[in-house]
């Protein structure tokens, strides 16, 4: 019997997050800029005190003083869908990266094995830190996720300059092989 | 040599602007709202006659372009408090009813005009998302004196 209820409440655990990422997908009824379509590219290569200000407790705790529910849904409704957005660009520029990445190593002549592992742990772990910090935004909300935020935007600048660094380094070691 | 010709008079011209015209107006939403209203819709291009004259067309033009771009990141990064302080001081400086220009604002939401070409999304969509929250939060602060903006 304990190990049927152990295996059944991680599953509607699951169930449940789906039903409510299902939910805030459907809802249209508060327009929100971040609704828009926008270019993933431009919505992730955020400077990070913009992330940060996304992500500001000093925002809540002051709408909070003005005792007002449907300014609350609000506040929460705007950083929610805006945050998200974030995640969704930055994760599908992460993917973005990674795709180039892997053409050109394709083609690359002189592979290096640890810079390789190194970039795919890197991709690995933020995409990882993606998943969570989406997770928590749907779970908690924004206003308590600065600090995953700002790490996440870290990461995926460091990914950035990584695979730049290489697209760089590749035809100066093409030239000195030939 | 010739990237540091043309450097040099654009930062000159937007010394010009910031101490002339912009250090005037006392916010720097009012100065957003200022420099945004030098563009033209259709073309994007800016214009300032005084800039213009003193310096040239396409320096001027450049020198406006910066200093949008400066205040406008300046303004998207403001706390939803320091917004809506500078939204107050904006109502009191336009000599309007300030009743009239909330409405305005929320209607037709003019401040979309207010954002620079070719800035970052998420900053962009964070600066009206702020301006919107700030059009609800300022009727239930307090105001200095009795053009207190009602609940339209």
């Amino acid at each position: 019997m304990m190990p049927i209820t152990l295996s059944v409440l991680p599953a509607a655990l699951i169930a449940i997050f789906l039903w409510r990422v299902w939910k805030s997908g459907s809802h249209r009824d508060i327009e929100t800029f971040a609704d828009a379509q926008m270019d993933d590219e431009q919505f992730a290569r955020c400077p990070g005190e913009f992330v940060a200000a996304l992500f500001r407790r000093e925002d809540w705790e002051f709408v909070s003083q003005l005792d007002s529910e449907p300014l609350k849904a609000l506040f929460l409704a705007e950083r929610k869908s805006l945050a998200i957005a974030w995640v969704r660009a930055t994760a599908a520029l992460t993917r973005r990266i990674m795709r180039e990445h892997v053409i050109a190593s394709r083609s690359s002549s002189d592979l290096e094995i640890g810079t390789e592992v190194q970039i795919y742990s890197q991709y690995v772990a933020l995409r990882g830190a993606c998943t969570l910090l989406h997770l928590s935004i749907e779970v908690a909300g924004p206003v308590r996720l600065g600090n995953l935020s700002q790490r996440v935007h870290r990461m995926s600048e460091r990914l950035s300059a990584a695979q730049e660094a290489l697209a760089a380094a590749n035809p100066i070691r093409k030239l000195q092989g030939t | 040599m010739k990237a540091v010709l043309t450097v040099v008079p654009v930062q000159q011209a937007y010394d010009d602007l910031l101490q002339r015209s912009l250090a005037k107006i006392p916010c720097d939403l009012g100065r957003l709202i200022y420099v945004a209203s030098m563009r033209d819709y259709n073309t994007g291009k800016y214009h300032h006659d005084g800039l213009a004259a003193s310096f040239s067309p396409a320096v001027a033009r450049a020198a406006l372009e910066m200093a949008h771009r400066d205040i406008f990141y300046k303004v998207a990064g403001l706390p939803l408090i320091e917004l809506a302080k500078q939204m107050i001081t904006y109502l009191q400086s336009c000599h309007e009813d300030p009743a009239e220009v909330l409405r305005a604002w929320r209607r037709l939401e003019p401040y979309r005009v207010a954002i620079p070409m070719n800035i970052n999304t998420t900053v962009a969509a964070l600066f009206i998302s702020n301006v919107k929250l700030a059009l609800v939060i300022l009727p239930r602060l307090p105001l200095p004196d009795r053009s207190h903006p009602s609940v339209a």
